[in-house]
């Protein structure tokens, strides 16, 4: 029914199209007087007005939501407000930014038409490369999901935001201790540098640095290493 | 999981993806690419035997059709409100 309807307003509009086309043509050629100019234009404007009003009835009567539908839409609402979303009702698809760290977000798309089954969730190339691909699948509330009580999507998300979070927090750190140890490294390189050039007191100084970081990295062995060499180069000094 | 499993995990992915691709292509207002992809996932669904999917990816492109129809009177609108009438 909906199709034989379909099929009639296209008819419609080809029809239009092309008396608009002839209208147009004998506008140009100025074969209308002003009034029938005007009479006639307004009577295509009214007749696509109409068409539009029966277009949009349609439009509503065809995307009218059956009880399974309203729930997703619920679902994918109650998403929208805790997390940045774009959610496309007509499919029960989303797409979901979430924040890992100041400088990294994801954009996942979440397919929950099927909702209460599990949702499908489109997951990044590059949220895989990070975490892996078993990273998504071990999300306890997909592992546990229950046909019979699902839960809320809202719910894989914040668990999901929970863990990258966690994870890109873990990454940040161990990315902030590689800086501190390229410095160590370059101080060592520079008292090193120093000694050789005999400023001892330049090399101390540096090596004192390098204590420092090595007590923020909670690097013993470095620490005992290099404050061993500045007590021997403070003898030496002295010896001298 | 055993072969025909994976392919039918396979089709279903196969039929999630080109359902999100349409969803994007609408959204860019590429409605007749949109139809296109959706049409695709219906030949999936199809095969899949999946009544549900099919019924409501049918719907989307009724809803795609339409659509279309509205864009084409926009243009007709559009160019006859722009005409005037010159002596």
């Amino acid at each position: 029914m909906e199709d034989a309807k379909i099929a009639k307003l296209t008819e419609s509009i080809e029809k239009l199209e092309t008396d608009c086309s002839v209208f147009k043509e004998n506008s140009t050629a100025k074969t209308l007087n002003k009034e029938d100019f005007e009479g006639k234009k307004l009577n295509f404007l009214e007749e696509i007005k109409k068409i539009s009003y029966e277009i949009k009835q349609l439009k509503e009567l065809v995307s009218t939501k059956n009880q399974s539908e309203q729930i997703v839409i619920r679902e994918l609402n109650s998403l929208s407000e805790q997390f940045q979303t774009e959610v496309d009702e007509d499919t029960g698809i989303a797409t979901i930014f979430v924040e890992a760290s100041l400088d990294t977000h994801f954009e996942i798309d979440v397919d929950c038409s099927r909702y209460p089954d599990p949702p499908y969730l489109f997951i990044p190339k590059a949220m895989d490369d990070f975490l892996g691909r078993e990273f998504v699948p071990s999300l306890k509330t997909l592992k546990n999901w229950s046909r019979r009580k699902p839960p809320h999507l809202v719910d894989i998300f914040k668990e999901l935001e929970e863990k990258l979070v966690t994870f890109f927090q873990r990454k940040e750190e161990s990315i902030d201790d590689r800086g501190k140890m390229a410095k160590r490294r370059k101080l060592i390189e520079f008292a090193r540098n120093a000694e050789e050039a005999g400023n001892t007191a330049e090399a101390i100084d540096l090596y004192r640095g390098v204590l420092e970081i090595s007590k923020d990295l909670k690097d013993k062995a470095t620490y005992f290493k290099f404050k061993q060499r500045i007590e021997e180069l403070e003898t030496n000094d002295k010896n001298e | 999981m055993t072969k025909m499993n994976e392919d039918l995990e396979s089709r279903f992915f196969e039929m999630r993806a080109l359902r999100n691709r349409a969803r994007k292509k609408r959204a860019e207002k590429e409605l007749s690419e949109a139809k296109k992809l959706y049409s695709q996932a219906i030949e999936v669904a199809k095969a899949l035997k999946s009544k549900e999917d099919v019924e409501k990816l049918e719907k989307l492109v009724k809803i795609i059709e339409l659509d279309i129809l509205l864009e084409r009177l926009h243009t007709l609108e559009h160019q006859l409100t722009q005409m005037a009438w010159a002596e």
